[in-house]
């Protein structure tokens, strides 16, 4: 059989979405899904989706040692493994957010110009309180989206890491001054009531001179006003797996490690704004 | 029941948008006598239009006048201690734009004048005579979110905003230059222009004290010389944080709105605009929102609710429903913010205070 073969490691609806979108493309070949811990044997390039940020850095230092071209969600800042992997130019990184068609639209029309002068971006990522999702590793995948939709360095950064309503950080809180002096408010947070009608909201709004691109990929409901008062329900969630698949690849087609390391870098001086409480230089 | 008799000072933009109107809705209550404006084709206007009996364009005049019992003061922040402190001086109640003032040692004069002086001084941040920031603190005072831990509100303009109002009147441009608003002699930009709004929501709906702000401004309209964008984090004692990214400059057109969240231990709060739009018109070349401005915050009925309030404490010698001393510490914060984004590090409340740093 032909075909470029892709091998998938992960777990969960990310994964199975995501090895949907593999059989269903042409010229791609699924040679096996795993959990992290191993490598899918006879796999060209693999993809990961759903891993905790510690698995994360498990399955690219594995790639590593054994030579294999690995894309993966967003390294967290607190593993030197991390860094030799994405120096190596063998691993690159995809935003699981990149799976969301609206928010690679915004990036694209922010590619294209469209916003005239860049003043800022906001993005805001909720999802339940009792989600399995760490807020480090949501915080992570916001911040590399956030960093390629404007494609400037960041040159200094300031940051909040807070348990606000639970005893765990629950809440992530960034400013960057980006080189352009685009201005970057981030904020990720467990905040959403446990089962309440909504599983997550995204709000990403980029501002400029010319236009406002506002996406909110989350917001899609089924509302009914009755006797019983108004209800929402937001029963399912855009398909991630062909858009992530798609930015995976080409990732790995042009892997750009100083890139790379530059998203891992600013993550790193986040994380110590946070525990020093001051602004950092980068 | 007399009418309280009422002098208004700076006849400019939200004086013709909000209070001169919100005056005339109360004329049961309140008479307006007279305005005072350094423009005098400005102050005549007003006067002509609202039905004031005399204008002036030293401010001085009218509050030399015996028979006015409170003066509403609609300047630029520069000239609220200096007015406010005058119309103190001169026995009048006094009723004061946002933000109090433009440095702490102003707010707290005019708070020792007010004191000094036994009359009342309310500061009008608007929105907490806005309808839905009342429904939002009612419904955290009632415990529907548990404890407050996150507030965040941000605010989107379009350039020129005021522009759509057709007001017979634009901004102040002294010398003929800038308008006052986005010149650095005058204003220090987003932090106290609206932001000041933000930081007083924040401390309303946690119910305690700021410790620190971070802030992060910048310049985007070329012919500005102050912040028209601002972001921050505020770190509350009690542990909770407050945030809002303002924007200033955006494309005209653009709705003109907030959007506020408020998450507490037991859930959270929302209420935005955009959903609200009252009405939306579709067409090849893009989406437009024709009536945003001044439906969206129910702004009439806010100035009126706040001028009513005003005028209920000074008839039952009651205190005002928005003590000066919140006015004053949503000022702080703004000061802090405005030190934060030169500094480029976090600033802690008690050293703005303990340098005596509001100028
Ligand atoms: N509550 C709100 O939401 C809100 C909204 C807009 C403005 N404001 C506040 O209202 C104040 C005025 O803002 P604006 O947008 O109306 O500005 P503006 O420039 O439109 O109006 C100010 C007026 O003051 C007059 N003036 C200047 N110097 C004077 C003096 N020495 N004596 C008498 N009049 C003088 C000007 O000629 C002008 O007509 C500011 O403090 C602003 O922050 C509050």
């Amino acid at each position: 059989m032909n075909g470029r073969a892709i091998g998938l490691i992960g777990r969960g609806t990310a994964l199975a979405s995501l090895a949907r979108a593999v059989r269903e493309q042409p010229g791609l070949r699924l040679v096996g899904q795993v959990e992290p811990g191993a490598l899918p044997p006879g796999a060209d390039v693999v993809v990961c989706a759903g891993l905790y940020g510690y698995e994360r850095v498990s399955v690219a230092a594995m790639a590593l040692e054994t030579g294999c071209r690995l894309a993966v969600p967003p390294l967290p800042a607190t593993d030197e493994r991390g860094h030799e992997a994405l120096a190596s130019g063998l691993v690159v990184q995809v935003s699981p957010l990149l799976g969301y068609a609206p928010l690679r639209e915004l990036a694209e029309r922010v590619h294209r110009g469209e916003l005239g002068r860049r003043y800022g971006l906001f993005a805001a990522y909720h999802f339940a309180r009792n989600a399995p999702t760490p807020v480090d590793d949501a915080f992570a995948d916001l911040l590399h989206y956030a960093l390629e939709a404007l494609e400037s360095r960041p040159v200094e950064v300031y940051a909040r890491r807070s348990a606000l309503w639970t005893q765990e950080a629950d809440t992530w809180h960034a400013i960057l001054r980006l080189e352009d002096e685009t201005l970057v408010t981030l904020e990720v947070a467990a905040a959403l009531p446990a089962g309440g009608p909504e599983p997550e909201r995204l709000l990403v709004e980029a501002t400029g001179s010319d236009a406002v691109i506002r996406a909110e990929p989350t917001r899609q409901a089924v509302v009914s006003i009755g006797r019983g008062g108004m209800t929402q329900a937001v029963p399912w969630m855009p398909e991630p797996g062909e858009g992530y698949l798609e930015a995976a690849l080409a990732r790995l087609e042009r892997p750009d490690p100083p890139q790379e390391l530059r998203g891992l870098e600013t993550l790193r001086a986040l994380w110590a704004a946070a525990a020093e409480g001051r602004a950092m230089r980068i | 029941m007399r009418r309280l008799r009422v002098g208004l000072i700076g006849t400019g933009t939200i004086a013709q948008s909000a209070h001169l109107p919100a005056i005339r809705r109360l004329a049961d209550e309140l008479e307006l006598v007279a305005v005072a404006d350094v423009r005098a084709e400005v102050a005549a206007d007003a006067a002509r239009r609202y039905g004031a009996e005399a204008w002036y364009t030293d401010y001085r005049e009218l509050i030399a006048r015996p028979d006015i019992d409170l003066v509403d003061i609609c300047t630029p922040e520069f000239l609220h201690c200096e007015q406010a402190v005058a119309a103190a001086e001169a026995g009048k109640h006094v009723l004061c734009e946002k933000p109090m003032a433009s440095t702490l040692e102003e707010a707290d004069a005019m708070i020792a004048a007010a004191r000094r002086n036994g009359v009342k001084l309310m500061i009008g941040h608007s929105r907490r005579f806005t309808r839905r920031y009342r429904e939002v603190a009612r419904l955290i005072r009632e415990g529907a979110v548990g404890e407050v831990r996150l507030v965040r509100e941000n605010e989107r303009r379009p350039r020129a905003m005021y522009g759509r109002l057709d007001l017979p009147v634009g901004h102040w441009t002294p010398e003929g230059g800038r308008p006052w608003l986005a010149s650095s002699a005058y204003s220090q930009g987003a932090a106290l222009t609206n932001a000041v709004h933000e930081t007083d929501l924040a401390r309303w709906f946690t119910g305690q004290e700021a410790v620190s702000i971070y802030a992060a401004a910048r310049i985007t309209d070329p012919a500005g010389e102050v912040p028209d964008f601002l972001t921050y984090v505020i770190t509350f004692a009690g542990g909770a944080l407050a945030v809002a990214e303002i924007v200033n400059q955006l494309p005209a057109d653009y709705p003109y709105y907030h959007m506020l969240e408020v998450v507490g231990t037991e859930g959270l709060i929302r209420a935005a605009d955009p959903p609200m739009s009252p009405l939306e018109v579709w067409r090849p070349d893009g989406m437009a929102y024709p009536l945003n401005f001044g439906h969206l915050l129910h702004v009439d009925d806010a100035y009126r609710d706040e001028i009513a309030a005003f005028v209920r404490c000074v008839r039952e010698d009651r205190d005002p429903p928005l003590d000066p001393w919140d006015a004053r510490q949503a000022l702080a914060l703004s000061i802090a913010a405005v030190r934060s984004s030169q500094l480029g590090q976090p600033v802690l409340l008690a050293s703005l205070e303990a340098q005596g740093e509001g100028a």
